[in-house]
């Protein structure tokens, strides 16, 4: 039977490709606007241009490798969505060249505390500052979920708005000690988050006590610690972005999009509380992605624009993640004290 | 480093020639179809040489083509409901292994073999994984009342929290042992519910730890607080109560 059956040819009509013509359109005029904006290089092959969404996203890859080279253990994804898929994102109209520019981190856990307080031992101040610097710059990049999340959560969450579990307790079971001492067995006390951060952790962070950038400098300068130098180096550098917030996620729903989870001790409670979260966020609509720009390529400027405000954002990122890395990584108890 | 860039154009992404399916069709319809990748680099499409496109490829293509919409083959006693992408299943009550790892077990990790209630299962592919307690040893109905699943690592929802564990690929009917396996194969590490996990005195500690030292010959059903809702309700076959 086999022998009988010979292979047809295909006839020349049928395409090797479906490109809707409105797709094929949008996506030129991205390439037109990345060539504008340098990009695409100016001296790059036509014949290898031939498909312009494979060409931006080529060049787009490379431009953003260069922005962020030097990242070390965050993992960045960045996406351009475009036209329908736009539309279908976003909920609202889009035009031919409406484009929304999304980023988003893997959600990674990292130990930190052993770090924190140890800059805290070398200058008090100093493990709340560099707390601080993340909980405060961190929304505008990759935002981290640390211990005065974790609180947050806990209040939020689990008693109900209060500070402790007592309310929470008062409402399942009443007076009946024996049972609201086995209820407060299973669940995340107080008691439990007191134990596993320190204080001034699970503090607002505009409260807690900071040194100057002065007192940084000095850190950064003549610290005996190599670490303790480039943590201070790369909080100072935080510090000089003079980010804005406009690019938040403009998304309805619970916000989920937090890159790294940042333990104070090993499979300590913030990844449960984390968990607990993110479970119950994910019965409705949540945002998982940590930063959004919208635009339209009709407008000659948009990329530019884009351009221009990513490019301190991918340099905060890369600054975010490299201080991520320095507190995490290595032994911190063994690192010199004082100054040179 | 670790960067990925994606542009993400929908539906108006290009559509790649990729393969063609050819059909022999005999006196009686179609009696032979073979699958042929295609070769698009030079001038003209060309089928390159094929093979025998079997009823498991078919079948294959076709979930594909309808999103996982439709499926087929023996239907096992425990399977109670399968749609699109999301799969229930029964399993009758019986003495399994659980292990634990939890201080307040009396041991960094814990293990026994003991009684455990019947059990239905929800997942959906991709997405969450469920899992409810019911009482008795008959096949659950549409009416049957659920009840908090007693297990450490399950919301009150009846979510699961899967950790570390690997969720196991696909959600058809053969796959019901390997998500049963990632279930009772995985340690149990605390409770996951602020309020009744177990109606059981001296709390859900007490209770496990009677359990692991063998204090209960068959499962205290008593224990089961209820999740006020059925079976019907928890698939969506009904208004929530």
């Amino acid at each position: 039977m086999m022998q009988a059956l010979q292979l047809p040819a295909l006839a020349g009509a049928i395409p090797c490709q479906l490109q809707p013509s409105s797709a094929n359109a949008s996506t030129a005029l991205l390439a037109r606007r990345l060539y504008e904006a340098r990009i695409i290089p100016h001296d790059a092959p036509a014949r290898a241009a031939h498909e312009p969404l494979q060409t931006a996203k080529k060049h787009l890859m490379r431009w953003i490798e260069q922005q962020v080279a030097g990242m070390q253990c965050l993992t960045l994804h960045v996406r351009l969505v475009m036209g329908k898929a736009d539309e279908e994102f976003t909920g609202r109209p889009a035009g031919q060249g409406m484009v929304t520019a999304l980023w988003s981190s893997a959600c990674e856990p990292f130990t930190v505390g052993p770090a924190l307080d140890s800059l805290e031992a070398l200058l008090p101040g100093l493990g709340q500052t560099v707390l601080t610097a993340i909980d405060l710059t961190g929304p505008m990049l990759v935002p981290a979920f640390t211990a005065w999340d974790a609180m947050g959560v806990a209040q939020e969450y689990f008693w109900q708005g209060e500070p402790n579990e007592e309310v929470a307790l008062d409402e399942m079971c009443g007076d009946d000690e024996a049972e609201r001492e086995a209820m407060r067995d299973g669940m995340v006390t107080r008691k439990m988050v007191d134990e596993a951060f320190p204080s001034w952790s699970t503090t607002w962070p505009k409260r807690r006590k900071k040194v100057s950038l002065r007192a940084l400098a000095t850190v950064a300068g003549s610290a005996r610690s190599t670490k303790a130098r480039r943590v201070a180096d790369l909080v100072l550098a935080l510090r000089r972005l003079r980010l804005k917030d406009e690019c938040r996620p403009q998304g309805d729903g619970w916000f989920i999009g937090f890159g790294p989870v940042l333990m104070w001790r090993d499979n300590d409670l913030t990844t449960r509380i984390f968990d607990d979260f993110c479970n119950d966020a994910c019965q409705s609509e949540t945002v998982d992605w940590c930063g959004e720009h919208r635009f339209d390529l009709l407008d000659e400027s948009s990329v530019k624009t884009w351009m221009a405000l990513m490019k301190p954002r991918f340099k905060g990122i890369r600054l975010l993640d490299n201080l991520i890395f320095e507190l995490s990584a290595g032994d911190w108890r063994r690192i010199p004290k004082g100054f040179r | 480093m670790k960067v990925s860039f994606d542009i993400i154009a929908g539906k108006e992404a290009p559509l790649k020639l990729s393969q063609a399916i050819l059909l022999y069709e005999g006196d009686r319809g179609v009696c032979f179809a073979s699958a042929h990748g295609i070769d698009a680099s030079g001038k003209q499409p060309l089928i390159l040489e094929g093979r025998a496109f079997t009823s498991e490829a078919a079948v294959r293509l076709a979930l594909e083509l309808s999103n996982n919409a439709m499926r087929g083959g023996f239907v096992p006693p425990e399977l109670l409901y399968l749609d699109g992408n999301a799969m229930a299943w029964w399993v009758p009550p019986a003495r399994r292994h659980i292990a634990f790892r939890s201080e307040k077990l009396g041991a960094p990790e814990r293990g026994e073999v003991v009684p455990h209630p019947g059990l239905v299962f929800r997942a959906e592919h991709g997405r969450r994984w469920s899992v409810w307690a019911v009482k008795g040893s008959e096949r659950p109905h549409e009416g049957t009342p659920l009840y908090q699943a007693p297990y450490f690592n399950v919301y009150a929802d009846g979510g699961i929290c899967t950790g570390n564990v690997h969720l196991p690929d696909g959600t058809t009917a053969e796959r019901i042992k390997a998500w049963n396996d990632a279930f009772f194969g995985s340690f149990f590490t605390h409770p996951n519910v602020q309020g009744k996990l177990v109606a059981y005195k001296g709390g859900t500690f007490k209770f496990w730890t009677d359990m692991l030292d063998g204090r209960h010959r068959e499962f205290p059903e008593h224990v089961l607080v209820p999740s006020q809702r059925t079976l019907g309700q928890m698939l969506g076959l009904r208004d929530q109560a």
